[in-house]
C-alpha cells in the first residue's frame, strides 16, 4: 500500500496492512474493548504493566541542605511517580 | 526560542541549529571586535548543583578567556570566618545532633528550610537536650525550641562576645583546649576583659543580661554543646565577624572536634570530584585579561589558569552595577544558567537598566521566569529526570546518583548537551574556536567525575554501586576536627588570625559596628517555607498554600502608621518599592518589617526592589568576592 | 475538498510553528476548505500570537493537547495520553520517541486521522476506529480548545480563522461518521 510521509513512524518495518492492523486490534483489544470510547471509564489496565515500572535513582539538585534522594518510577517513557 | 525585543513577549520559534548559529556568530563577532572574548560573561549559581553542571564553566573556558561573575550570594562571609578560625569550613555530621546535650540554633530556620535535620534535633530533645533558638524573628524553629531568644538583627557577634565574657568571668572555658589546641586565646581573653561587659552586650544585642549569663553558663556546662550558625546571621556588613565570635564561643568551651558538639555551618568534604566537565582548555591563541584574577568557587577547585592571560572576574553580587560600569571591553553577551537574576539579584531596578545595555542575553532555564522575560534567546533545559549526574550536599555526608529516567521532554537539552552542540556549531563556523568535547551523552560526562578518592571515601568500587541507593561517606568520627589538627597556618584553632588581618579584618573576632540604618525600619527578606528562592514557588499546587505575598509588621509599629491587618501598603527605600498586603504579628520586633523572598508568577512582587548590593565583610578569601548584606536593608512603610 | 490534504495542512499548521510553515499550511487549509485568504494578515503578529497560545516559552494560553481539557487535573502524560498512545498502538503507530511529547498533541491526532482516512480505502472496518477517535475523543476536547484559543487570540485573523475551521471540521466529521456508521 502506498503511504504518505507522516509524522508518526511505523512500528513495524512491513507496511501498514490489514494483517498487522487486525493483529494490532486483537493484541490489545483496543477497539473492541472501547464501546464507550477511549475516554470513558475503561478500567486502568494495571495488569498490562504489572512489574512494568523501571525504577531510576535521582537526587534533588537544588541549592538546599538536603539533596533528597528520589526513586522515580517510569513506564513507557513516562515518569509516573516518585518516592 | 527567540524574543523580538526583550520583555515584549513576542517570541519566534527557532531550531537549535538556528539558535546556536546565532549565538556562535555573536561570539565570533565579539572576538573580532575586541580581539578577545571578555565581552562574553557568565552568571551561574545554584539552580542545579549536579556536578556535571560545572560543564557550563567549562564551556566558557573552552571558548576563550571570558568574564565570570564569581563569589556567592549565599554564605561567603561565614566560609571565610571558619577558614580564618579553623582552616576550613567543616561541620559535624548533622546526624550526630542526637549526641548533643545543648543545641543553639542561631540565625537559621531548619523547621522550614532543612526539615530532615529536625528529626535529629527532636531526637536529641527527646533525650533531654535543651534546644535554644536565637533569631530576630520568632520562626517555626523557635516555636519548637525550649527557649527562644530575640536578638537585634546582626548583633549576633555582640551576644557571642557577651556570653564569652561571662564564661571567662566564671572561668568556665576549657583550659586544655585553649592552651593545647588554640592560638591567641590570651589575646582574646584580654580583649574580652578590656572591651566587653555583659551589660554592654545586653544593651547592644537586646538580650537581657541575666539571659546572657544563663545561656553562657548552660552552654559552657553542657557536654557536648553545639551551635548551628545559620546563613542569615552572616548576610551583614559584620556577618563574617558574627560567625567568628560564635566559633570562638564553641572553641573556648572545648566543643570543637567533639561528637555532638561543633560550630556547624557547612562542609565540602564530599565534593572531591574531578570537575572534568569544568576544566577545559582555552582554544589556541586566545587572548584574555591581563590582570591576575583567579576564579574561586567554594565547591569546585580553582580553575587552572594559563600564565599569560586570565578570565576577568567580577563579584556575582554586583551584577547590575558591573554590567553598567565594566569597560574595555564592556559586557556584550550575557549567558545565564542555573540562576534567575531577576528574582534573586540585588537592586532590581538597576538590573533592568543594566540589561538594556547588553547586546545579547542567553538564558538556559526550565521555566519561564522573570529572567527569561528579559532574554533574547531562551534555551530550554532538561530537569533532573532527563540527565545523568551525581549529587552531594554541603551539609550531610551522603552521595546520590542521578539517573536519566525519561527522554528529554520536547526539545529540552541539558547544560552539557548545549555546550557540546555549541562547540560543534562554532567549530563549523570557525574551526578551532572551541575545545569543548562534542559528547552529548550525559552518562559519559557523569562517569568522568568519579575518581579513586571518591570511591574510597564512600566505600564504593564504581559509580554503579550507587544504583543500589545513596551512600554515606566513611568518616572516622561524626565530629569534624576530631584529631584537633586544624587547617590554619599554625595548625591550631586561631582565636587570633594573621590571615584575617591580611584580608583587612581584625585578628580577633572583635566587635564590629553593624551597618547604619538608612531608613526607618529594618527590612528582612528571608527564605519562604514554600520554595527555594524562586524555585517551586511557581508550581501550581504551591499557590494553594502560598496565594499572595505579605509584609509582616509588629502591631505597635502598624498602629503608629495607621495600618490595619489586610491593608495594602507600600514599602519604599532608596532602591525602589513594593506594594503588598500587610499582616500584623508579634513574631517580628517593632523596628523590623519582614517579607519572604519568592517569585510570584501572578504578580510583580519582588523583594529585590528594596534590597541593595552592599557587600558583607568577608568572602574574598575563599570564594573570590565578598558576600552581600541582604539583611542590612532598611525602608519606610505607608498605606498604599 | 480533499479530506486528507486538509488534515495534513491542519497538522502542519500546529506541528512546526515556524512562520513559513504557518503561512504555507494556512494557504492549503483555505484552498481545501474552499474559502479565500483575507488580505490584511499581519503574519508577524500571527506568529507571536501562535506562540503565546500554543508554544511558549511562557505557559501557553491554549495548549493544543487533549489532556489539558480531558484530564481531571489537566495533566499531560496521564491517563488520556496513555489511552491515545494505546489507540495509536492498536493500529500500529507510535511517536518517533516515546515519552518526549504527549501522543495526544493536536498535530499527532490530525496525523492519525489522516492515516485512518487512507487506511479506510484498504480496510473498510477502519471506519469504526475513525468514528471512535472522532466522536469519542477529538469531539470531546476540540470545541473547548477552540473556545479557549478564540478567547485568547486577540486581533489575530489567521489563527482565529483556523480555529473556526477546526470547529467546522470536527462537526462535519462527526456527522459524517455517524452517517457512514448507519451505512455499515
Amino acid at each position: 500500500m502506498k503511504r504518505e510521509q507522516g509524522l508518526l513512524k511505523n512500528t513495524s518495518d512491513c507496511s501498514f496492512n490489514r494483517r498487522t492492523f487486525l493483529k494490532g486490534l486483537v493484541a490489545t483489544g483496543a477497539i473492541a474493548s472501547m464501546p464507550a470510547g477511549i475516554l470513558h471509564a475503561k478500567p486502568w489496565e494495571r495488569t498490562k504493566y504489572e512489574g512494568g515500572y523501571k525504577t531510576f535513582r535521582n537526587a534533588c539538585p537544588r541549592n538546599c541542605y538536603d539533596t533528597c534522594s528520589i526513586k522515580s518510577f517510569v513506564k513507557d517513557g513516562v515518569l509516573e511517580f516518585v518516592e | 526560542m527567540k524574543q523580538m525585543g526583550r520583555g515584549t513577549g513576542n517570541w519566534k520559534r527557532i531550531s537549535w541549529d538556528e539558535a546556536l548559529t546565532e549565538i556562535s556568530q555573536k561570539i565570533l563577532e565579539i572576538k573580532k571586535k575586541d580581539d578577545n572574548l571578555l565581552g562574553m560573561a557568565l552568571t551561574k549559581y545554584s539552580g542545579n548543583f549536579g556536578i556535571t553542571h560545572y560543564g557550563v564553566e567549562g564551556m566558557m573556558s573552552s571558548l576563550g578567556y571570558t568574564t565570570r561573575f564569581v563569589g556567592t550570594p549565599c554564605w561567603p562571609a561565614g566560609i571565610d570566618a571558619q577558614n580564618f578560625d579553623m582552616g576550613n569550613m567543616w561541620c559535624n555530621d548533622p546526624e550526630d545532633f542526637v549526641k548533643s546535650k545543648y543545641i543553639i540554633i542561631w540565625g537559621g530556620n531548619p523547621a522550614w528550610n532543612s526539615v530532615h535535620t529536625m528529626k535529629f534535633i527532636y531526637e536529641a530533645q527527646d533525650k533531654g537536650a535543651k534546644v535554644v533558638v536565637i533569631d530576630p524573628i520568632l520562626t517555626q524553629t523557635a516555636a519548637k525550641a525550649d527557649v527562644y531568644v530575640r536578638i537585634k538583627t546582626s548583633q549576633d557577634g555582640v551576644l557571642a562576645l557577651g556570653m564569652a565574657k561571662h564564661i571567662v568571668d566564671k572561668k568556665l572555658y576549657d583550659k586544655e583546649f585553649v592552651t593545647k589546641y588554640a592560638k591567641g586565646f590570651d589575646d582574646y581573653l584580654n580583649y574580652l576583659n578590656k572591651s566587653v561587659t555583659v551589660e554592654w552586650a545586653a544593651k547592644e544585642s537586646g538580650v537581657p543580661a541575666d539571659v546572657i549569663r544563663q545561656l553562657a553558663e548552660e552552654f559552657a556546662k553542657a557536654d557536648p554543646a553545639t551551635i548551628w550558625a545559620g546563613y542569615g546571621l552572616q548576610r551583614h556588613t559584620n556577618g563574617g565577624n558574627n560567625v567568628r565570635a560564635i566559633d570562638a564561643l564553641v572553641a573556648m568551651t572545648g566543643n570543637i572536634g567533639k561528637e555532638g558538639g561543633g560550630a556547624r555551618y557547612g562542609h565540602l568534604q564530599t565534593w572531591g570530584f574531578n570537575y572534568n566537565a569544568m576544566v577545559q582548555k582555552q582554544p589556541k591563541g586566545s587572548k584574555g585579561y591581563l590582570g591576575k584574577d583567579i576564579i574561586k568557587s567554594e565547591f569546585a577547585n580553582d580553575e587552572a589558569q594559563a600564565a599569560a592571560y586570565a578570565n576577568r572576574t567580577i563579584n556575582i553580587n554586583k551584577l547590575a552595577e558591573s554590567i553598567l560600569t565594566t569597560n574595555e571591553p564592556p559586557i556584550r553577551l550575557l549567558w545565564v544558567a542555573c540562576k534567575n537574576p531577576f528574582a534573586q539579584d540585588f537592586d532590581r531596578p538597576k538590573l533592568l537598566k543594566a540589561f538594556e545595555t547588553l547586546e545579547m542575553v542567553v538564558v538556559v532555564d526550565q521555566f519561564f521566569n522573570e529572567t527569561v522575560q528579559n532574554a533574547d534567546i531562551v534555551l530550554p533545559s532538561t530537569t533532573l529526570f532527563e540527565e545523568n549526574t551525581v549529587n552531594v550536599s554541603y551539609w550531610h555526608y551522603w552521595i546520590g546518583l542521578n539517573e536519566k529516567a525519561i527522554p528529554n521532554q520536547y526539545e529540552a537539552k541539558s547544560d552539557l548537551q548545549i555546550a557540546a552542540l555549541l562547540s560543534k556549531k562554532i567549530n563549523e563556523l570557525d574551526k578551532g574556536s572551541c575545545t569543548f568535547p562534542q559528547i552529548t551523552d550525559t552518562q559519559v560526562w557523569m562517569e568522568k567525575e568519579f575518581n579513586d578518592g571518591i570511591h574510597k571515601f564512600f566505600g564504593i568500587k564504581s559509580w554503579k554501586d550507587l544504583k543500589d541507593g545513596p551512600r554515606k561517606a566513611k568518616i572516622a568520627s561524626s565530629a569534624s576536627w576530631s584529631d584537633k589538627k586544624f587547617g590554619t597556618p599554625s595548625g591550631k584553632y586561631e582565636f587570633s588570625s594573621d590571615q584575617a588581618e591580611k584580608f583587612g579584618h581584625t585578628k580577633l573576632p572583635e566587635f564590629k559596628e553593624r551597618r547604619k540604618a538608612y531608613d526607618k525600619f529594618r527590612v528582612l527578606t528571608p527564605h519562604t517555607q514554600f520554595g527555594l528562592h524562586s524555585q517551586f514557588v511557581n508550581v501550581d499546587y504551591m499557590e494553594d498554600f502560598n496565594k499572595e505575598p505579605y509584609v509582616y509588621i509588629n502591631p505597635k509599629a502598624a498602629k503608629a502608621k495607621g495600618i490595619k491587618e489586610g491593608d495594602m501598603v507600600k514599602v519604599e527605600n532608596k532602591v525602589g518599592n513594593v506594594t503588598v498586603k500587610a499582616r500584623l504579628t508579634e513574631n517580628v520586633a517593632v523596628d523590623v518589617i519582614l517579607m519572604y523572598e519568592a517569585w510570584f508568577k501572578k504578580g510583580d512582587f519582588n523583594v529585590q526592589n528594596v534590597v541593595d548590593d552592599e557587600s558583607s565583610d568577608m568572602g574574598t578569601f575563599k570564594t573570590g568576592a565578598p558576600g552581600v548584606a541582604i539583611h542590612d536593608q532598611f525602608a519606610d512603610i505607608a498605606k498604599a | 475538498m480533499d479530506r486528507v490534504k486538509l488534515l495534513e495542512a491542519f497538522r502542519d499548521f500546529f506541528h512546526y510553528g515556524t512562520l513559513d510553515r504557518l503561512i504555507d499550511s494556512y494557504a492549503v487549509i483555505k484552498t481545501e476548505s474552499n474559502t479565500t485568504i483575507p488580505a490584511d494578515i499581519d503574519w508577524q503578529e500571527e506568529e507571536y500570537t501562535f506562540n503565546r497560545l500554543f508554544v511558549g516559552p511562557s505557559t501557553p494560553l491554549a495548549p493544543a493537547v487533549a489532556s489539558v481539557y480531558l484530564d481531571p487535573e489537566g495533566q499531560i502524560q496521564g491517563k488520556v495520553t496513555s489511552q491515545v498512545r494505546d489507540f495509536y498502538d492498536s493500529i500500529g503507530l507510535e511517536l518517533p520517541e516515546i515519552g518526549s511529547e504527549p501522543e495526544d498533541s493536536l498535530a499527532y491526532e490530525f496525523d492519525v486521522c489522516r492515516y485512518l482516512l487512507l487506511l479506510i480505502k484498504e480496510v473498510p472496518e477502519i471506519i469504526e476506529a475513525y468514528d471512535e477517535f472522532i466522536n469519542e475523543h477529538m469531539k470531546l476536547w476540540l470545541p473547548q480548545f477552540v473556545q479557549r484559543g478564540l478567547e485568547n487570540c486577540g486581533d489575530s485573523v489567521a489563527i482565529r480563522d483556523v480555529l473556526g475551521l477546526i470547529n467546522e471540521w470536527i462537526k462535519k466529521e462527526s456527522e459524517m461518521t455517524d452517517m457512514s456508521k448507519e451505512l455499515i
